[in-house]
């Protein structure tokens, strides 16, 4: 598939969840954009449109709702959400700090050692990743699945995974150096 | 006029197991114009969702595998009844689309 091709499917995937259609139908949704356009060469935006309007024409014809935008998708968030990205926000802040402290040898915010606040901090982020594991653990499987292959099909690359914890420990590292530096 | 296409699908899975691109092929023969895969697919999906139609994928040779829609007893059944009320709401219409007498001059 062309990269065009696949930043189509891509945009037609996340349309597709946003829609709340079934992984597993989803996938088939995927694997039918992917015959056609092999066998007819054409572009998949010339063959079936706009992502987003595809989504709803899929959606309707399995009798689900259309797209109804991010409105409707942040009023199934629960005030435990928000309170824990809240304290995510809060703890990593605290844990900058606290290494900015730990590099330049001062105390962190309210005057506390940096590295028990730096400690302090790791264990609530910890405590944060539990919960959304097990919360993420609680929902039913609803993994995209290839059809033909039983293959995940928007499984988190390896390049993905890495940006996503090496950008974090990146900055976090740069604290530090940083808080050297003004020694 | 999609009820129709959808019927005229059906009609072209009753001739036996086929998939997407093989429906379209067969749908323009027909003369009902090319039907892009945007209006092709969501139609399929609407009639496996109603039980009219049944699917499994079969490897392809060498691409990627086909999708293979199969007529249900269910819509062999729903087949037989709209081809049916098609024929006799063409028929009326037929009847009352007579043709227009020569053209009247206009004054």
């Amino acid at each position: 598939m062309k990269s065009t091709d696949q930043a189509w499917s891509d945009d037609l995937l996340l349309a597709l969840r946003l829609r709340e259609v079934p992984g597993t139908r989803i996938g088939e949704v995927l694997a039918e954009v992917q015959s056609h356009v092999a066998e007819t060469g054409e572009d998949p935006r010339q063959a079936f449109g706009d992502p987003k309007q595809y989504a709803d024409e899929v959606a309707e014809a399995l009798g689900l709702q259309r797209g109804r935008g991010w409105r409707h998708l942040l009023s199934g968030l629960s005030w435990a959400h928000l309170v824990v990205t809240v304290v995510i926000g809060v703890a990593s802040f605290l844990l900058a700090d606290s290494l900015w402290g730990l590099g330049a040898g001062d105390d962190a915010a309210f005057g506390v050692p940096s590295g028990l606040m730096a400690a302090g901090a790791v264990v609530v982020l910890a405590g944060c990743a539990a919960w959304i594991a097990a919360a993420t653990r609680r929902e039913p499987d609803d993994t995209v699945r290839d059809p033909r292959t039983g293959e995940d099909m928007a499984r988190l690359g390896r390049w993905q995974l890495a940006v996503l914890i090496g950008a974090p420990v990146l900055a976090l590292t740069l604290m530090l150096l940083g808080g050297l530096l003004t020694r | 006029m999609r009820g129709v296409l959808s019927l005229c699908v059906l009609r072209v899975v009753a001739d036996g197991p086929t998939y997407g691109y093989a429906i379209a092929a067969r749908l323009a023969e027909a003369g009902l114009g090319p039907v892009k895969g945007g209006t092709l697919y969501p139609i399929l999906a609407r009639l496996e969702t109603e039980g009219l139609v049944s699917s499994s994928w079969e490897a392809g040779d060498g691409g990627p595998g086909r999708k293979f829609f199969t007529l249900t007893d269910a819509g062999e059944q729903f087949l037989r009844e709209r081809t049916e009320l098609w024929h006799v709401f063409t028929e009326r219409a037929a009847g009352l689309l007579a043709p227009l007498p020569a053209a009247r001059s206009t004054p």
